[in-house]
């Protein structure tokens, strides 16, 4: 008996016990301490990238106006997409492309898609040309930007909906004015985000981007303005982006009413003062879904 | 530059050191048996088993994400049978980057823990089983004792690793505000939507939270070899 209360006592008096307690003390804290707050009356949105900067100031109004708790979660479309099908517990999903939705909607787990928004792209060189917005002009100007381009960063074509109309409109100029495919080199990125970030930090001379981007950075109000290039819209498919609304949500009323709040005239038209461009409502019928 | 952070990042800061903490103290509980076993066992069974405990190294954590995803999900291999046992579904919640990330800190506490068990003084271990110590007695008096260092860097890799941690977390945990959106996620999202300032704030705000907690520990260890 004696043995073991010595024993106890050396080891109470050791450091490594008192480094242990602490331990055990901070690790006790944070358990039971912990704030973790899910109201009830709340609202959760999965969202492309690209669109989440215009969501968050959609989604401070929509919580002003019913008080409704609204949770943003952002990513790329083809990783919610996945954890979506595996149970990701969100009530919209706002996706980047038209394929997604429409691939939840035919698993029988989305309302049918509905288009909220339409992406323009941007061409950012390193060179200032002459601005005109005729779209032959435009694709003088642009050839004359690519010579100055030595390397040049795209995202994804496979992966990344902006990736796929950048390669198009390439495709589209060299057909146009019957340039040879000039010397730059073509740097591929994960996403339109990843092709910023590469030009911001000047690893690539040129890259496609999202007006919205564009926008969102005030690029065309800085000395960048000259050498951004606002690409036509009928140059690459368009780049429609949709929505839906999950058949497993448990607030199915609340995810309506954001949709009718999202699709309203006075939001749409604070989607296109973010860089966005004006969306056909023609299959936007069927907003309250099954 | 100017430094702000929100409350949501202030949140994702709790969070990553509550899920550094509760996966080191797990792992640490988990892999001392085994690395006991291991450093003490030359058969075919235990190299078999070490060389599946350091395979979570290979794959890249994205991945190792997707495929915890796959067997957590409710159709999954351990997804249905938490249904049986009345548990929620583990992916997307803080569970479940539990489960994800003591599978990802593996190898990193469990080396360190065999290093260091193979290194022991056999010779102090048999005297104290001839003088019929009992089996905890010789764990606490001469083996817990003796691989103090062990388990401190097992403890250090253990956390910062956990720390760091981010593709398997944005795989399993889905991004969660307060429930699994982890420091890193936060530094990402803020990045992604071109916040460089927060980003840059939060990025700061980790690395000397990091600096100061492996420097203490690091400075603990310091005394501990002197005083040895």
């Amino acid at each position: 008996m004696k043995y073991i209360s010595t024993h106890v006592a050396s080891w109470l008096n050791s450091p490594w016990f008192r480094s242990t307690a602490l331990l055990i003390a901070l690790f006790s804290y944070l358990v039971f301490f912990s704030s973790n707050t899910y109201a009830s009356n709340s609202l959760r949105i999965a969202t492309a990238s690209n669109f989440l900067p215009s969501l968050q100031l959609l989604a401070l109004q929509f919580e002003q106006k019913h008080a409704i708790h609204v949770d943003i979660i952002a990513g790329s479309s083809g990783k919610l997409f996945t954890q979506i099908s595996h149970g990701l517990p969100v009530d919209i999903f706002l996706s980047g492309d038209t394929e997604k939705p429409q691939l939840l909607h035919n698993k029988q787990l989305a309302t049918s898609p509905i288009t909220y928004a339409q992406g323009a792209l941007v061409f950012w060189g390193s060179h200032a040309t002459s601005t005109n917005t005729a779209s032959n002009a435009v694709s003088t100007t642009l050839a004359q930007a690519l010579q100055h381009c030595k390397n040049m960063s795209i995202a994804n074509a496979k992966l990344a909906p902006y990736g796929k109309a950048s390669m198009q409109s390439l495709a589209f100029i060299k057909e146009a004015i019957k340039i040879h495919p000039s010397s730059y080199q073509l740097i591929t990125s994960e996403n339109i985000n990843q092709s910023l970030r590469f030009k911001i930090s000047r690893h690539v001379d040129c890259t496609f981007i999202a007006k919205s981007q564009a926008i969102q950075l005030s690029l065309f109000k800085t000395q960048h303005h000259a050498t951004l290039i606002n690409i036509p819209e009928h140059w690459h498919t368009p780049i429609i982006q949709q929505a839906v609304i999950l058949n497993r949500s448990k607030n199915k009323n609340n995810a309506q009413l954001f949709m009718h709040f999202l699709l309203s005239e006075k939001n749409q038209q604070f989607i296109r003062s973010q860089g966005y461009l004006a969306i056909t409502p023609l299959n936007n019928i069927n907003v309250k879904g099954h | 530059m100017p430094f702000s952070l929100s409350p949501d990042d202030w949140q994702s800061i709790i969070l990553t050191l509550k899920l550094s903490l509760i996966v080191t103290c797990l792992l640490l509980l988990a892999c001392t048996p085994l690395a006991l076993w291991l450093s003490n066992n030359k058969s075919r069974l235990a190299v078999f088993v070490q060389t599946i405990t350091a395979l979570p190294l290979v794959l890249p954590p994205t991945v190792l994400g997707f495929y915890c995803l796959l067997i957590l999900s409710p159709t999954g291999f351990i997804g249905q049978y938490s249904h049986w046992f009345g548990l929620q579904s583990l992916a997307f919640s803080f569970a479940g980057i539990v489960f994800a990330s003591c599978l990802y800190s593996l190898p990193f506490v469990l080396q360190p823990l065999i290093n260091s068990f193979s290194l022991l003084d056999t010779r102090a271990i048999e005297a104290a089983r001839t003088l019929q110590a009992s089996p905890s007695d010789v764990f606490f008096s001469i083996i817990l004792p003796q691989s103090k260092l062990g388990f401190i860097s097992a403890a250090i890799l253990g956390f910062a690793h956990t720390m760091g941690e981010f593709g398997v977390i944005l795989m399993v945990g889905g991004n969660i505000g307060g429930e699994t959106r982890v420091a890193s996620l936060q530094i990402y999202e803020h990045v992604e939507s071109l916040n460089f300032a927060q980003a840059h704030s939060l990025s700061l705000v980790l690395l000397g939270f990091s600096f100061v907690v492996l420097f203490m520990v690091y400075s603990l260890g310091q005394k501990q070899a002197v005083f040895k």
